[in-house]
């Protein structure tokens, strides 16, 4: 809402003595303020802030549980299942060809889920990426464009011209601004405003100091930076928070080798689901080498690197994780010796070369490992750090899911409550700026009758004049 | 307070929205049927349902388990009680030939049958199950007894998971059930193995040897003892298992119900609260209708 500031112009004198009787010119419009609070316009920034983060998080968690599609019979908790009972079923009918390409399927089933979910994540964070480059270039458009209002507002000030749209529309920036971070602003007797974030000024008067991006160390990625040094995303909240987090913190890196990059977020569910994969990977690898196939001979890997497949970008992987782990591929090459390859049979007596092999129909082997999934993993070194407190595979998966939950509900409520919040704030801000209609009308119909009172009392005076002038005396006509 | 225009609208834009997402929450739960959707629509019961969920495919696997093992150790109790009957009958046989009053002729009459009778016990000796042999240890695709009795049988116990870290051991030796045919490792051949009996008393009875075939008598006693020790302990086994699967099949009923009180969504509970927000955004759009529209413009003229 904007009033206008009115004061009675200079007045016409009809005596000497101004005091006495003065007739009034009328007003002049000086003029035309905003109605703002400037405390109510800042809280309700501050709540934009928290709401960009949670709106951004919660997003984004909605993906990742559409990714994992949990609870359901296509999730990766059953497929595991489905895949233990694959072995069950070998150690029953070893010798069957039926029960060992049942176990290939389920592998290969399970293996898929795992890949989709394991590159599905890592493709999530390049999103991600791309979203912080997308919000950067927003939000050095925004600056930019306060920059050039300041320059037009102070050019008008000073040529006493209140430019009250322009100030409306600085003011809708900022609102806009603080989805994407904290700002703190400053108020200059020029009428500019400047804007600092973290602490670092990005509009000083008609200077715009853009953000920019800085790879941050970890193959493309990048930080914000503001003069090539690095703003925290835990100072700038908003929408970047959100970005930052979910990048960095819930899915966080994958594994990576030893000796390059090292994990800095163990507790990442990219990183998570990794350790899963590899631990359940290399346990079944380990006990299916020392196994005996029905060739007679030692079992191959069960599971191997697939180096098709997998975000190339992420990492040049060397160990089985998520998104490259496969069925080892000679399971599925034509003939109907593949299948032979599974080394359901116990490990074999005698010194290597001189192997005594254990009959056909042994289930040594394929018994041990679908025991597998009642084992805890925890040794080994890739694990240590996040399964301190031991777990099956699939408490493992579960335990990941389940806190995914709880960061998913809270920020959930968190977004709620903001939102309600800004709902609150911003009807208080309406209540001091707002147009109610009602009372406009309502001046609007005082000052009417107002206008017809003083009309009515130009009327008295003209048939005062009237009567002096025409009608009385004759004098002089 | 002073109330303008824009506050009426944002609150009622606000309230059909939440009404609206409240609607959507509902409509989910009874789309699909169920009460968890995502981990985030209940972290802790989500936790609980697939634990459930985990728990009910253990279940069914050990269950199938169990029935495999059930099915498996029934068939070489059958085989086995079979032999004791054949067992029975020669034993019959051997006492009946080692009276004085057997001519030579009946005890070679009586030969020709305890050979007819050898060929019955080797033949249950390679009992099979979906053609797998059930005496051989692992090497299930091989006969263990030839009629050459070249091979000595495996001897590799096979197991089977019936629980969390345990197992049983589902096959029958049959060195443990017939005796050992021939020398494993450093094991020596077991001289009065079902087969060596038979041929022996065979043999006695061809040669007329009245005494030779009274001292077989009790080594057909002590082979049938041997029988009926073996049976009992697959009895045993098919016990347990039996009862296994029994509380399997509770303890899953029992899950899956447990699992449905978890995650499924209550339908009656659900289409009242659907009514219920339908009549609130029903209110709140009327209230919406006449609280934004009117301003003292349209009572003015």
């Amino acid at each position: 809402m904007k009033v206008a500031a009115a004061s009675s112009a200079f007045p016409l004198t009809l005596q000497a003595d101004p005091t006495k009787s003065s007739l009034g010119s009328g007003v002049d419009v000086e003029m035309v303020t905003r109605v703002r609070d400037q405390f109510l316009d800042q809280q309700f920034r501050d709540v934009t802030v928290k709401y960009g983060e949670q709106d951004t998080f919660s997003g984004i968690m909605n993906q990742i549980e559409g990714l994992f599609n949990e609870p359901s019979d296509t999730g990766l908790q059953k497929l595991m299942s489905k895949y233990w009972e694959a072995w069950n079923e070998v150690s029953k009918r070893p010798t069957e060809a039926a029960a060992r390409a049942n176990l290939r399927e389920t592998g290969t089933a399970m293996t898929n889920r795992f890949n989709e979910i394991g590159s599905g994540l890592l493709k999530l964070r390049e999103d991600i990426d791309d979203r912080i480059g997308a919000a950067v270039k927003d939000v050095n458009g925004m600056i930019d464009q306060l920059a050039q209002l300041n320059a037009q507002i102070s050019a008008a000030l000073g040529a006493n011209v209140q430019p009250n749209n322009l100030m409306d529309q600085r003011d809708l920036l900022l609102d806009k601004l603080s989805r994407y971070t904290r700002l703190e602003q400053s108020q200059r007797s020029d009428g500019t405003t400047w804007v600092f974030i973290f602490g670092k000024a990005v509009v000083q008067g008609d200077k715009a100091q853009k953000l920019e991006l800085v790879n941050n160390g970890e193959l493309s990625f990048n930080s914000v930076a503001y003069d090539k040094e690095p703003i925290p995303p835990a100072y700038m909240g908003g929408i970047f928070k959100g970005l930052f987090d979910m990048r960095d913190k819930v899915i966080g890196r994958p594994v990576v080798p030893p000796g390059s990059i090292q994990p800095n977020t163990p507790g990442g569910l990219a990183y998570q689901l990794d350790v899963l994969a590899n631990k359940l990977a290399t346990s079944v690898n380990d006990l299916h080498r020392a196994g005996s196939t029905l060739q007679p001979g030692y079992g191959p890997d069960f599971f191997t690197i697939d180096s098709s497949k997998g975000v190339a970008s992420q990492f040049n992987a060397t160990i089985i994780n998520a998104s490259n782990m496969s069925l080892n591929p000679v399971f599925s090459a034509n003939g109907g010796a593949a299948l032979d390859l599974i080394a359901a049979g116990r490990a074999p007596g005698g010194a290597p070369g001189s192997e005594t092999w254990p009959p056909k129909g042994d289930n040594g082997t394929a018994l041990a490992i679908s025991q597998l999934q009642f084992k805890l993993v925890t040794d080994g070194t890739i694990a240590s750090a996040v399964t301190a407190g031991k777990f099956t595979a699939e408490d493992f998966y579960r335990n990941v899911l389940t806190s995914l939950g709880v960061q998913g509900q809270t920020s959930k409520k968190l977004l709620d409550n903001q939102k309600a919040l800004l709902e609150h704030v911003d009807n208080l801000r309406q209540t001091v700026q707002g147009v109610n209609l009602d009372e406009e009308m309502a001046n609007m119909i005082k000052f009417q009758h107002t206008y017809a009172a003083s009309a009515r009392m130009i009327n008295t005076f003209d048939g005062l004049l009237d009567r002096v002038i025409n009608q009385m005396g004759t004098v002089g006509r | 307070m002073r109330v303008t225009q824009s506050i009426l609208s944002n609150t009622t834009l606000f309230n059909l929205n939440r009404n609206l997402s409240a609607m959507l929450a509902i409509q989910e739960k009874l789309s699909t049927g169920r009460d968890i959707n995502k981990p985030t629509d209940a972290p802790v019961r989500f936790s609980q349902a697939l634990t459930l969920r985990s728990a009910i495919d253990v279940g069914d696997q050990l269950k199938k388990n169990a029935e495999f093992a059930i099915t498996w150790l029934n068939t070489t109790d059958k085989a086995i009680s079979e032999g004791n009957e054949v067992l029975q009958r020669v034993r019959e046989l051997a006492v009946r030939a080692a009276s004085d009053t057997n001519s030579s002729d009946e005890r070679n009459a009586i030969a020709n049958e305890i050979d007819q009778m050898s060929g019955h016990l080797r033949a249950i000796a390679n009992s099979d199950f979906e053609g797998r042999y059930l005496f051989n240890g692992a090497d299930t695709s091989t006969k263990p007894y030839p009629d050459d009795a070249s091979d000595p049988t495996d001897t590799t116990r096979m197991q089977l998971v019936i629980g969390k870290a345990v197992t049983i051991q589902y096959n029958t030796l049959g060195v443990d059930v017939f005796g050992r045919t021939k020398a494993i490792g450093s094991d020596p051949a077991d001289p009065t193995n079902v087969f060596q009996l038979m041929s022996n008393l065979s043999a006695a009875l061809r040669a007329n040897d009245q005494a030779a075939i009274e001292d077989l008598i009790p080594v057909i006693d002590k082979r049938q003892q041997v029988f009926l020790t073996e049976q009992s302990v697959v009895g045993g086994k098919v016990q347990r298992l039996e009862l296994l699967r029994q509380r399997l099949s509770d303890q899953n009923v029992e899950l899956s119900r447990f699992k449905s009180e978890t995650e499924d969504a209550d339908m009656s509970k659900l289409i009242t609260d659907l009514n219920r927000q339908d009549s609130v955004y029903r209110a709140s759009l009327a209230a919406g209708s006449r609280v934004i529209q009117p301003t003292l413009i349209d009572y003015l003229r």
